[in-house]
């Protein structure tokens, strides 16, 4: 990703600059989180990952391919905040539906049956989304995205409306989930601790305009399990974090 | 069960394990089960509509002998549906066919042009709003010139219950196609779903209470076109609306309710058949 930009034309007639001068590379495999304050264009960077919007300057490549093309080759697979399930299809069919579409380019349907039992949703299967909690509904979600065995999976702030607990244990499944397939993530949160629990890397955002203000490495052993959270080092890395963050904000405020 | 922490491992039964459910004994579900079927047995439940319809049939008495111009005593009413129940039965037969019909035409081309609607934003621009001034327009009134053009068959009946039946449908469906939620939209689009699989697989479905909802408005609007032009082409067919018509005319008041008595069975047992179809197709949906 090189010189990214992306312009909105607001109500006003005026441009507004979502993304500027955007240059990132994502290695196959790692797990990167994106943080940042609301508005500073973290969804907007992943629909242009994906092809859903297109960049008013700079250029992006996925694997080689233009974020359309890797699209049509079923490259990603997305969470949205919300799990947006469909609510006449089962936990097992909303898994299933996605690999019905587009199927020149489907990469071949994976136990989804056993994927749903592995995120403890054994004895939901058959259940439609209205009659799950919302974070069996993410689960769902989550593994309506690994089913498709994406080369890069992009989670916008997946977790966001769900309380401590089952945060905590979805970001477990994640991993567990993760460490199986080794597809590249890209992770937009707003929690920092979630950013360092997950990520190899974390991207720093700063808003108006909205670009990275910096990139911090977890060097962290994995798998990463409950208890790291309240070791010493992965507490350096929150502190670093808050103040990186704090600094993209006064950036932004000298800079509005 | 008490638990004996020096017995070996597989002697002793597995603990049962706890469950969030309380499943009820036998007894209890049969308890339950009788309680939910017999539950519109309860006073509670008939009383007070039985108790307005003795009020209603009071008042229609009274009614009958202040106006007898208007009113007929319900007992001639129910005589003459009972005297010749086979003639009620056969024009019913004619009005409700002439509806569905109409209904079932009007139905299948407003879904048509709603998909294209949905789909092609010019058509949209261009049809839309026709459709909702149309749709309010009380399309009913064309009626004589259909008769005019059309003659005194079916085709006028089954034209104007199509036509009336037409927008209401199209702007529900139009509504309902476009409902599906953007994240949903996102995430088919970022597997490059095409546009054919997305109204296959996403708008159509979530459309469907829409389409409920359109047919809740429709099915008595059928009865409606189908009547009214009856009542136009009057004297030549059969159906309800020309029973209606003849029997006013020779001041036969009683056939004249008797009919109309019928309507508004036939356009309950509709609804209540579309309300049954609609819990069956939309168990997912909450409203
Ligand atoms: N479709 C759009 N049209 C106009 N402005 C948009 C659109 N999408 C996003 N924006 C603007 O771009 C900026 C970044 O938005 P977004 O990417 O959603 O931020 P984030 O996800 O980091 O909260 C915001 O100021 C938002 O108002
Ligand atoms: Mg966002």
């Amino acid at each position: 990703m090189h010189g990214v930009r992306r312009l909105y034309e607001q109500a006003d007639l005026v441009d507004l600059i979502a993304l500027d001068d955007i240059d990132l590379t994502i290695e196959p495999g790692t797990f990167v989180s994106i943080i940042g304050p609301s508005g500073c264009g973290k969804s907007t960077l992943l629909r242009l990952i994906s092809g859903q919007e297109s960049a008013d300057a700079g250029r992006i490549t996925v694997c080689g391919l233009t974020p359309k093309e890797a699209a049509e080759a079923k490259a990603f697979g997305f969470v949205p905040q919300s799990p947006a399930l469909l609510p006449w299809l089962s936990v097992l069919g909303n898994v299933t539906l996605p690999h019905k579409v587009n199927r020149r380019s489907d990469r071949g349907r994976p136990d989804l049956e056993a994927l749903l039992r592995e995120v403890g949703l054994g004895e939901s299967l058959h259940k439609l989304p209205a009659e799950l909690s919302g974070g069996m509904k993410q689960r769902t979600a989550i593994v309506r995205a690994f089913g498709l065995r994406p080369d890069v999976l992009l989670l916008d702030e997946p977790f966001g409306a769900l309380d401590e607990f089952t945060r905590e244990a979805l970001q477990e499944q994640l991993l567990e989930l993760w460490e199986q397939t080794r597809a590249t993530v890209v992770f937009v949160t707003h929690s920092i601790s979630e950013a360092v629990r997950l990520s190899d890397k974390v991207v720093v955002m700063a808003p108006r305009p909205g670009r990275i203000t910096d990139v911090i490495d977890i060097d962290l052993p994995r798998p990463r399990h409950q208890e790291i959270i309240t070791s010493p080092e992965f507490h350096a890395y929150e502190l670093k974090l808050r103040d990186s963050l704090r600094d993209a904000f006064s950036h932004g405020e000298v800079a509005s | 069960m008490s638990l004996q922490p020096g017995a070996p491992a597989g002697t002793q039964p597995a603990p049962p394990r706890r469950t969030h459910l309380l499943v009820p004994t036998p007894e209890q579900l049969a308890a339950r089960r009788l309680r939910r079927r017999t539950r519109l047995l309860r006073p509670a439940y008939w009383l007070p509509f039985v108790l307005l319809l003795v009020v209603l049939a009071i008042g229609w008495g009274i009614g009958a002998r202040q106006m007898p111009y208007l009113f007929v005593p319900l007992g001639e009413i129910a005589g003459v549906l009972s005297e010749d129940p086979a003639y009620f039965l056969q024009n019913t037969l004619v009005t409700l066919g002439e509806a569905l019909v109409g209904l079932g035409i009007g139905f299948v081309a407003a879904f048509a042009l709603a998909v294209v609607v949905s789909e092609v934003a010019v058509v949209r621009r261009a049809v839309m709003p026709f459709a909702v001034v149309l749709s309010v327009t009380p399309l009913v009134a064309i009626a004589p010139l259909l008769v005019v053009a059309l003659g005194f068959g079916m085709a006028p009946k089954v034209v104007l219950t199509a036509l009336v039946c037409f927008f209401p449908i199209l702007i529900n469906v139009a509504t309902g196609l476009r409902a599906v939620p953007g994240p949903v939209l996102e995430v088919y689009r970022t597997v490059a779903a095409s546009r054919l699989e997305v109204l296959r697989y996403l708008r159509v479905p979530a459309s469907l209470p829409y389409v409920f909802a359109s047919l809740r408005i429709v099915f008595p609007l059928s009865m409606i076109g189908a009547v009214v032009a009856e009542l136009a082409a009057a004297g030549s067919a059969d159906g309800l609306g020309s029973v209606i018509q003849v029997a006013s005319s020779q001041n036969r008041l009683a056939t004249v309710w008797a009919a109309i008595f019928v309507l508004a069975a036939l356009g309950s047992l509709l609804f209540w058949f579309v309300t049954l179809a609609e819990r069956r197709v939309l168990h997912w949906h909450q409203p």
